[in-house]
């Protein structure tokens, strides 16, 4: 990435004249992100970042649509991947804007965000400014996202048929922004399956996507969401998800990384009523030299939530991990229940994870636990499988599946799990 | 001759300390079932291991020909296909791997080996379903996954269900008594008896006569600080139940 604001002050008012809302909070963001500029290692959330490797790409920061780079139409993959289950459900966006919708439930509104909140201005002053990170990237992503995605299930939906929503990036050597704001009325039960990869997945192309999801969840409602990072491996991808659950809501939330030559999450997720359910469970399986880092935050701030974290990482290669994940149980959230557990496998000397599960509790009857593992496939396991005939190579598969398995098993949209089982081999 | 073993020495591997087996003899037939006994530490899980080709441990004399081969020259992968089959004292749970595909996928190894067409997973059902059958198995062993949340007797029984499933012409079954009640050796042993053919040799390495009610052998054998010291017949295991080892050693 190329620091050289004295431009970039230039392009910024030539590429946000262009975009609806070019506003106050454009400009703000804008210059607290010049007034802040990147952060560094010594930044908590940063420490394990590898800034080197993203800053000696040249990633220009304004994408711009005539670029002559561009993957063409007739370039593109014919067929973007949709899971057959998602065949009359599915959104597709690139760089961040939609491209094409298809929805069976009529009641369900979709709509480009700066659209939605340009029309309807309760909406833009009730959710734009509330993604309440301030880092580098959320302000970039902040000043200069375009289209977006608003996803609106009015409440006491149910839907039996599981909804795609695909983030492809077609913006070669230069950074785009995706912006979804997904609101789940109460009373509603939905899956979604969000897959973000490149739009041409043969080519390994470079670029950034700086990826921000708002989901809120309304009481009563049972979600599952599935988030899948399958970036190409010479991408970076820089995502922060903010879940905001009401009373009595329940979600299942999968992170499932296999993409990007860096990645990172920040998943935050208020607890913002009573009774909520709230699972998430990650998989990262990296090679060569790949890095993810995982973050989590769980704000428990009202009592009786219960809360279960499993993240399970794969590392092969000289790749690299970070999980970081706090549980903070605030005063009065009495009852609480939450787990965290971080289970890790490392395929060579040469993978290195950093984890760090934590815990913060200010209320008193809450149950809470936490713990990490770093292991190599255990030696009697591998023997077992060898002793009945089984090659090596096969026996290490299977272990490492059998790893995963936990989590993928769990899956409930099936041509998902497969999917997922695929992607997990293409990546040992 | 199914196994001969010459003067064979092994000791942990990258370990000080002194071997553990120190020049043992032993030779199997087809057709026959050895038992060996032998006091807590005096070798017999080592024993198995080491023909198995366990890699903690390292031969540093002596030979074991299998069928007139070399088995010092194969890989473990390569030893089981050879018709070689480990029943484990602790069998290993795997999560996460069903147990009926990693059924399948040992059958289907060992069909690669033999040059033979592998099992898709609708014929090797069937051919599951009969040995489960023959076994008086519970067809949720095969759903879960392999030895995961299996008490001691299921984990046994499981290991006699991979015997059966691939046929191994040699079959050293490791204590596959311990942990198991009254009932549970029964059946376990019923099933073994089930799976003798001709062709095929037991070595059943137990410490109890017990096992030895339902399973005749044709040998008996006492190990001891790391030798066989001596053999005989089913009624050498009724001494020793009498006896104790110390009678029998000195």
């Amino acid at each position: 990435m190329i620091l050289q604001h004295k431009t970039w002050q230039e392009n910024f008012t030539t590429y946000t004249s262009n975009l609806i809302e070019a506003d106050e909070f454009r400009k703000q963001n804008w210059q607290s992100f010049l007034d802040k500029g990147f952060p560094s290692n010594s930044d908590e959330e940063w420490k394990y970042f590898n800034f080197e490797e993203l800053f000696s790409q040249t990633i220009n920061p304004f994408y711009a649509e005539k670029q002559t780079d561009l993957i063409s139409e007739s370039e593109k993959d014919q067929t973007s991947f949709v899971l057959p289950e998602c065949e009359e459900n599915q959104i597709i966006l690139e760089n961040g804007q939609i491209k094409s919708q298809k929805i069976s439930n009529q009641q369900i509104i979709i709509a480009s965000l700066d659209k939605a909140f340009s029309d309807y201005s309760e909406l833009k002053i009730k959710y734009l400014n509330q993604a309440a990170k301030q880092d580098v990237f959320t302000l970039q992503n902040n000043s200069l996202w375009q289209g977006g995605l608003f996803f609106y299930m009015p409440a006491n939906i149910v839907l039996n048929e599981p909804i795609q929503i695909s983030l492809l990036s077609n913006s070669p050597h230069c950074a785009n922004y995706s912006r979804n704001l997904i609101i789940i009325e109460d009373n509603c039960q939905a899956e979604i399956f969000i897959y973000c990869t490149g739009l041409n997945s043969s080519a390994d192309e470079l670029y950034l996507h700086n990826l921000i999801n708002q989901i809120i969840i309304g009481e009563n409602s049972q979600v599952k969401i599935f988030f899948v990072q399958n970036e190409s491996k010479n991408a970076f991808q820089i995502a922060y998800t903010d879940i905001k659950l009401q009373n009595n809501s329940n979600l299942d939330f999968y992170n499932l990384s296999f993409g990007a030559k860096t990645s990172k999450h920040l998943i935050q997720a208020d607890f913002l009523g009573k009774g909520i359910h709230h699972n998430l469970k990650g998989i990262y399986v990296l090679n060569n030299s790949q890095a993810c880092h995982s973050q989590v935050t769980f704000n428990h701030n009202k009592p009786n939530c219960s809360s279960n974290q499993l993240f399970k990482g794969i590392l092969s290669g000289n790749s690299k991990a970070e999980f970081s994940g706090i549980i903070k149980v605030k005063e009065g959230a009495n009852g609480t229940s939450a787990k965290q557990l971080n289970k890790n496998l490392l395929l060579s000397p040469d993978a290195k994870i950093d984890t760090r599960p934590q815990l913060e509790i200010k209320a008193d009857d809450v149950k809470c636990s936490h713990g990490a593992t770093i292991g190599q496939l255990e030696d009697e396991e591998i023997f077992y499988l060898l002793s009945r005939g089984i090659s090596k190579e096969k026996a290490l598969e299977i272990l490492t599946f059998g790893f995963a398995e936990e989590i993928i098993d769990t899956i409930s949209i099936p041509s998902l799990r497969s999917f997922t089982e695929q992607l997990l081999t293409l990546n040992l | 001759m199914l196994l001969q073993i010459k003067n064979l020495k092994a000791s942990i591997k990258n370990s000080d300390a002194e071997p553990i087996l120190k020049g043992l003899n032993l030779e199997v037939n087809a057709n026959e079932i050895h038992a060996i006994m032998g006091p807590n530490g005096s070798g017999k899980s080592t024993l198995s291991k080491v023909i198995a080709g366990h890699p903690d441990y390292e031969v540093l004399e002596g030979e074991i020909l299998f069928n007139g081969k070399n088995l010092l020259d194969l890989e473990v992968t390569e030893r089981a296909n050879a018709g070689i089959f480990l029943g484990f004292q602790y069998p290993i749970e795997v999560p996460g791997v069903n147990n009926a595909d990693f059924l399948r996928l040992a059958y289907n190894s060992k069909q690669v080996f033999e040059g033979k067409e592998e099992l898709d997973p609708l014929d090797f059902n069937e051919l599951l379903e009969n040995k489960i059958n023959m076994l008086n198995i519970p067809p949720y062993f095969i759903e879960r996954s392999l030895n995961e949340g299996f008490s001691g007797g299921e984990k046994k029984r499981n290991e006699i269900l991979q015997m059966a499933i691939l046929e191994p012409i040699l079959s050293i079954l490791d204590e596959i008594d311990s942990g198991l009640d009254i009932d549970a050796l029964k059946l376990v042993s019923e099933s073994i008896n089930k799976l003798l053919a001709p062709h095929k040799a037991v070595i059943l390495i137990t410490h109890y006569q017990r096992l030895l009610d339902y399973i005749k052998p044709t040998h008996v054998h006492i190990i001891y600080q790391g030798k066989i010291v001596k053999s005989g017949g089913a009624e050498l295991a009724l001494e020793l139940e009498k006896n104790g080892y110390a009678g029998a050693v000195k």
